[in-house]
């Protein structure tokens, strides 16, 4: 399966929220869409969910004109919200029978998820007596207990704690793997850079990159080395200071054709590294500079 | 998902919230109160109006004229409102004793017929048992003894006296007012209104819930916003319905079981079983078409309301609204005129207007009709304009100023 949004443009009175923005993406792909707050992440979500009308653009499903089979489709809002007073067990038959299951084939799929998610004591329980990590894994089950083709996820690791940040990322790696067709909106670069294999980057509601994240690492993200020590440097290696009486040095590979040649040349300094590190540019960094050249552009 | 409507989603969310509603501790709390407090009800009139022990009024005729005359007397059971006429006491106690006897509570109150020089004379011995209803009317029986007595006395013989004494027979009838349906109107409508009031803010309090708990946004993606905003209207309304029902059916049992005499209600005018088919549709359909109504505009301010503390503020105007047709009403109850006629077609009062106006027979059916067909359209065309309120609703997070149908919410 292969969703594709088309020039989609999006105005609220005088203020463009998005502006032709096309992307896609697709089944057994894990595809982000990333940008900063405003950027028209959540507009565009909304618009493809049809919950706004679009000023202009089209949806292709496997290439036909048309909106998304809601019934299908697996949401997590932004805002999050539930029924604080019902039970779990109450309120996720219901959702699911709102996306077209039967309440024996919604009890038995909630049973395996609240298994899954290891919180299937809480069946019973009121959603305001749940802890509020809890509460958000609770607002994801009701978007996959019917089975959904096509996953969409906004900030979906906002309020998690490290330990089910990381549940989630396997969740959304085994989702992947199923050949679900998945969306996921974020500010998490670091963890959007562990799972997604396709990125949309949206600045100033529009598309800034769309493409595959390896390909964009390749293109914008070079090779470094960096490095650390606790004595001062010499000014010509524009050392940052990351804590205090602690330094990184960032050198890009135009300085480093040679790592071995590069690393005797430091020792030959004097300076004791205390970490060493080559790699490239992350997410975050790259996306920081495409959003800044845009900033600059305009 | 092309369809508007699904049944399907309809029935789906119909259940739910007609379950949840019913399940709820509060509806559950103030359901018993409510059929406890009228289970009540018919031991309270009871006491009110039931049969009531009366005391005696002891009779001392030292002219032995009206003892034999009173007894004879067909009294109706209700003539006296607290004493019944008692003829055992000793005729030969003095007044002086007999007031010592009331003084110290050993007796009495005591009715005293004695001769004196320019006639019969009657005395009262009471210290405040007596009401002045009852005072009043044994006067006036004494009075008519005693004037029977002067008649034959005078050799008038009482054809004669009755003849010469005949009053005009006064009546006053209005043929366009139905006048013995006021109270059974008033009661009525005051409940059909109250019921509106309580249910249709019900409904929006609801969805002003679903909307402050942000879960409108997870449940509009699945179903289209017209079978969820009528399923969760309707199961409140039908929750207030069972609600009202199990208390009537309480009422009902209780007046069986206690046995209370239903008779007072009809001396009150209240004659719920004269009803015909015509005024008991009526009120039915008034009253289901009134409740959708002002739910659908409940439902559909309150979708666009986005913190808790603005739900009071949203919904009380609407309520304030619903109310105006209360006191229409009372005007209408008095008499017919153009305000009152206009209102009973304006939808937004013409519930309890109408009713009002069919009932005390200044409307006719062909009115009634009308009015209900413009309720019931007005009440189609708010579920469209409410079910677009609240699908645009849903993602608006922003003061209502800001809200509007084009679209113009917050990203």
């Amino acid at each position: 399966m292969k969703i594709e949004i088309q020039n989609l443009t999006k105005n609220y009175g005088g203020f463009r929220a998005v502006d032709h923005l096309s992307f896609s993406f697709r089944s057994g792909t894990l595809t982000a869409i990333v940008g900063r707050n405003g950027s028209g992440k959540t507009t565009t979500i909304r618009s493809l969910l049809g919950l706004i009308p679009m000023d202009e653009g089209k949806i292709l499903v496997n290439g036909v004109p048309g909106p998304l089979n809601l019934k299908r489709v697996g949401y997590l809002a932004e805002e999050r919200g539930m029924f604080p007073k019902e039970t779990v067990e109450s309120q996720l038959i219901f959702l699911a029978q709102l996306k077209g299951m039967s309440s024996r084939d919604a009890a038995r799929s909630l049973d395996r998820w609240l298994e899954r998610f290891g919180i299937f004591q809480y069946k019973k329980s009121p959603l305001e007596s749940l802890s509020k990590g809890n509460q958000q894994k609770i607002q994801m089950l009701a978007s996959l207990l019917h089975d959904p083709d096509i996953i969409i996820f906004d900030e979906p690791f906002s309020g998690l704690d490290p330990v089910n940040m990381q549940l989630v990322i396997e969740l959304l790696r085994e989702l992947c793997a199923e050949g679900r067709c998945i969306l996921v909106s974020s500010h998490q670069l670091p963890l959007i850079e562990q799972v997604c294999e396709d990125i949309c980057i949206i600045d100033r509601s529009r598309c800034a990159y769309w493409g595959s994240l390896k390909e964009l690492k390749v293109e914008k993200g070079g090779s470094l080395v960096r490095f650390t020590v606790s004595d001062p440097v010499p000014a010509a290696l524009n050392a940052q200071e990351t804590a205090p009486g602690r330094y990184q040095v960032q050198l890009g590979t135009a300085e480093t054709p040679d790592f071995s040649a590069f690393l005797q040349k430091l020792l030959d300094t004097g300076l004791s590294p205390d970490t060493l590190e080559r790699s490239g540019k992350s997410l975050q960094e790259i996306f920081l500079e495409l959003v800044g050249e845009e900033e600059a552009i305009q | 998902m092309k369809k508007t409507f699904s049944f399907r989603d309809f029935s789906t969310v119909f259940m739910h919230y007609l379950k949840k509603e019913t399940r709820s501790r509060v509806y559950l709390i103030v359901t018993v109160l409510l059929c406890s407090l009228s289970l009540a009800s018919c031991f309270i009139l009871n006491a009110f109006f039931g049969e009531k022990e009366k005391k005696p009024l002891y009779i001392i005729d030292r002219t032995a004229l009206f003892s034999d005359a009173f007894q004879n007397a067909e009294l109706s059971g209700d003539f006296f409102e607290g004493v019944s006429l008692d003829f055992t006491a000793d005729q030969s106690l003095p007044d002086e004793k007999l007031s010592q006897m009331v003084r110290d509570e050993e007796g009495g109150p005591f009715a005293v017929f004695s001769q004196e020089a320019d006639g019969i004379k009657l005395t009262i011995i009471d210290s405040g048992t007596l009401s002045s209803a009852d005072t009043q009317a044994f006067l006036t029986l004494s009075q008519s003894v005693y004037l029977q007595y002067n008649i034959e006395a005078a050799g008038i013989s009482p054809e004669t006296y009755q003849n010469a004494s005949r009053q005009l027979i006064f009546e006053e009838v209005d043929p366009s007012q139905q006048s013995g349906n006021f109270w059974t109107a008033y009661i009525l409508y005051m409940l059909m209104v109250i019921a509106i009031v309580m249910y249709s803010v019900s409904a929006g309090n609801e969805v002003a819930y679903l909307k402050t708990n942000k879960v409108m946004e997870v449940v509009t993606t699945s179903i289209r916003p017209l079978p969820f905003y009528l399923g969760v209207t309707l199961s409140i309304g039908l929750s207030g319905l069972i609600q009202l029902a199990a208390i009537v059916l309480c009422s009902a049992l209780s007046f069986r079981l206690a046995g209370t005499d239903l008779s007072v209600l009809g001396d009150m005018g209240i004659t719920l079983s004269s009803m015909t088919a015509g005024q008991v549709t009526a009120y039915l359909l008034l009253f289901i078409g009134g409740f959708l109504l002002f739910s659908f505009v409940n439902t559909a301010v309150a979708s666009i309301v986005n913190r808790t503390d603005d739900v009071a503020s949203t919904l009380v105007p609407l309520e304030m609204l619903a109310m105006v047709q209360f006191f229409i009403s009372l005007f209408a109850l008095d008499s017919d005129s153009f305000f009152t006629a206009f209102c009973s077609f304006l939808p937004i009062t013409s519930p309890s207007v109408m009713f009002v106006r069919y009932m005390m027979g200044f409307a006719g059916t062909s009115q009634l009709i009308i009015s209900i067909l413009l309720l019931y359209a007005s009440a189609l065309a708010m579920a469209v304009i409410g079910s677009r309120f609240f699908s645009r609703g849903v993602v608006h997070y922003g003061t209502i100023r800001e809200f509007s149908l084009k679209g113009r919410e917050h990203s």
